[in-house]
């Protein structure tokens, strides 16, 4: 196995454009991480369109907007610890210890902690990702139509068995997605499907409309039901740092916590957030003597070090099969889509720039994240309590600025609107979002793949369970499904 | 009404699934083409989704699950109000051009984020000159000056 992706990527990395860009993704998703309105998917959404209208090269804006990803798990800390409001969805546990750290005095010395655990866990999780990718990839060259269209139902499965509480939505929100795909031009007959003899509609739905439209939009609807809970009280942080005896008792959560949350993150479709409550309730399991929740270190760093992990892990499928492995990385597909690169296992060979340059600077960025979250972490934490009539003008003013600068009509504007308002009606209706988005990423490559292979086959659905590969795909699929439900029976059964 | 598994309004969505399944794949059924290179053509990918939508809406149907009560009253009137500014904004956007469109809904907006009206004004102000200045001056992408400014 060759790291020369990686040298190659160095020196993207390494160029003062693209360490500025880094640096301003880190800042700014380390700052959507910590505001409880916005998290990472909203940051990304609001950026690439910038990013793209100013052509950015695809390199540059990846590393852009991974800054913005994995910055905003360091973020989402501050809030969870300082507010009792989790920043993004990813920071959910990080409260359960954390606030009451903060209660008994110990604010500083939980963020500095969580600081520190954030680090190792993205860090360790770039080192697997620097390794496994090229590994996996080697894999997915023996991968034909056949095999990344089981792939593809693989990853839905997945989703479906790990994402939220309600399946059949999960698994509804995914078919919509595909379904809004099959909207536009048939490359491969000529067809126009559901255009309705509309011009706009011919090459189908904008993704940077969609991503906009369905989160930033229905976010602004959905803040102005939850404004009535009242102002916010942040807790003095005061000073501190964790004691040599503290920061050795998190060594094994942090290290367990990192493995479990870079594995998560790299299972199709499932992030931070899973990866977090995993790693929180493991160590609930094994460490616990009654402190967790009432301020315990370690339960404190074992989410942080988690999520932390799975950003990192979720770039792996992402980047070597094209599958991302969290709502977010979705996202970040369409991003590179929209630059006409389809990743797979050519990336690391015949475009390094990116695939390297996207992972060398994920060393440089967890560096400067460390700085930037231990030393200068004041900065942010004045940021949290920016008032909602601030923050949410501003965001619909770029939301608007997105979508104009890159389609300059008024009409995508109204369809960001509309898109948003179904957004906003799903979500209230039990909704996730990322299932929809990774079913509009997939759609076009999976449904490609299905024909494809069956114009090898001449028709014969057998292709798609003839290889080893596939065969094996589709034994995990089945068993992400059917597994869960197997453990809840064992584990009700006294 | 609308609290989970129980009566018809919680079934109503996902009764519309079901409509909107069906006409999707009523869609697909005549998608025309004259030619396709494999054996599958245009119309089997979304005739098979528009089949898995019906089956998950049907599934949905018997399984409402939980979701969260609507808004009512003054509340659904500021969403509704949220909204129907957000649109008038798109609308003025090319006519009267981004300053007046940004001004009027990052005030509004503001407004119905419980700004005291000073606050909203100043936000609707700032919001428009700010990112006229970032954007056509520092990163040259030009914005819609509105016809009273004389442009497009």
């Amino acid at each position: 196995m060759s790291l020369d992706y990686l040298w190659t990527g160095f020196g993207v990395a390494l160029q003062w454009h693209n360490l500025l860009l880094g640096l301003l993704g880190c800042f700014l998703g380390t700052v959507v991480g910590a505001l409880p309105a916005i998290g990472p998917i909203n940051g990304i959404a609001l950026l690439l369109p910038l990013a793209y209208t100013l052509g950015v090269p695809a390199e540059s804006t990846m590393i852009l907007l991974a800054g913005v990803y994995y910055g905003a798990e360091y973020g989402g800390r501050i809030s969870s610890i300082l507010l009792n409001v989790p920043g993004d969805a990813g920071a959910v546990m990080t409260a359960l210890d954390g606030n009451p750290m903060a209660r008994q005095g110990r604010g500083a010395e939980a963020l500095a902690l969580s600081g520190i655990a954030s680090f190792v866990g993205g860090l360790l999780s770039v080192l697997g990702l620097t390794f496994f990718a090229p590994l996996l990839g080697q894999l997915a060259i023996g991968f034909g139509p056949a095999e990344y269209f089981v792939l593809m139902v693989f990853a839905f499965a997945t989703l479906t068995s790990m994402v939220g509480d309600q399946p059949i939505k999960t698994m509804i929100g995914a078919a919509i997605g595909l379904a809004l795909t099959t909207i536009g031009l048939d490359p491969t007959s000529g067809a126009y499907r559901f255009t309705f003899d509309e011009p706009e509609l011919h090459d189908g739905i904008e993704f940077i409309i969609l991503v906009i439209g369905l989160f930033s939009i229905s976010e602004v609807l959905l803040l102005l039901e939850h404004q009535h809970h009242g102002r916010l009280q942040a807790i003095a942080i005061g000073r501190g740092f964790p004691s040599w005896a503290t920061l050795r008792s998190c060594v094994g959560s942090v290290l367990r916590a990192s493995g479990i949350g870079f594995v998560i993150g790299v299972l199709p479709g499932t992030g931070a957030s899973v990866a977090s409550a995993v790693s929180y309730t493991t160590e609930k399991r094994l460490l616990d003597r009654g402190t967790f929740g009432k301020g315990d270190p370690r339960g404190l760093a074992a989410p942080e070090a988690a999520n932390n992990a799975a950003a990192g892990g979720a770039f792996v499928p992402m980047l070597t099969l094209g599958v991302p492995g969290s709502g977010t990385t979705a996202v970040m597909l369409g991003a590179l889509l929209l630059y006409n690169i389809q990743p797979g296992p050519q990336l690391f060979t015949e475009r390094p720039e990116i695939a390297g340059g996207l992972i060398a600077s994920m060393y440089i960025g967890n560096l400067l994240l460390l700085l930037m979250n231990l030393p200068m972490v004041q900065i942010f934490v004045r940021m949290l309590l920016l008032p909602n009539w601030i923050l949410l003008p501003g965001i619909l003013t770029l939301a608007f600025l997105g979508v104009y600068s890159t389609y300059a009509s008024t009409l995508s504007i109204m369809l960001m609107l509309g898109i948003g308002v179904v957004g906003y009606l799903a979500r209230k209706l039990g909704f996730d979002l990322a299932p929809i988005i990774l079913g509009f990423v997939l759609g076009k490559v999976m449904e490609t793949n299905l024909r494809n292979a069956l114009a090898i086959s001449g028709g014969e659905l057998g292709i798609l369970f003839e290889s080893t590969i596939s065969l094996t795909l589709w034994a995990m699929a089945v068993l992400v499904v059917v597994a869960p439900a197997l453990l809840r029976r064992a584990a009700a059964d006294p | 009404m609308g609290s989970a598994g129980g009566g018809w309004g919680a079934r109503v969505p996902a009764l519309v699934l079901l409509v909107l399944a069906t006409l999707y794949g009523l869609a697909a059924s005549r998608i025309e083409y004259a030619f396709s290179s494999d054996p599958l053509g245009p119309r089997a990918f979304p005739l098979l989704l528009a089949g898995l939508l019906g089956l998950l809406a049907v599934a949905w149907i018997v399984r409402p699950g939980d979701a969260e009560p609507w808004p009512r009253g003054p509340l659904l009137l500021q969403s509704v109000g949220l909204v129907a500014l957000a649109f008038l904004g798109a609308w003025l956007y090319d006519r009267a051009g981004f300053l007046v469109a940004t001004l009027l809904v990052c005030s509004g907006v503001a407004l119905l984020f419980r700004a005291r009206p000073w606050q909203a004004l100043l936000c609707g102000v700032g919001n428009a000159a700010l990112w006229w200045v970032l954007f056509v001056y520092g990163l040259k992408i030009p914005l819609p000056r509105g016809a009273w400014l004389g442009g497009p």
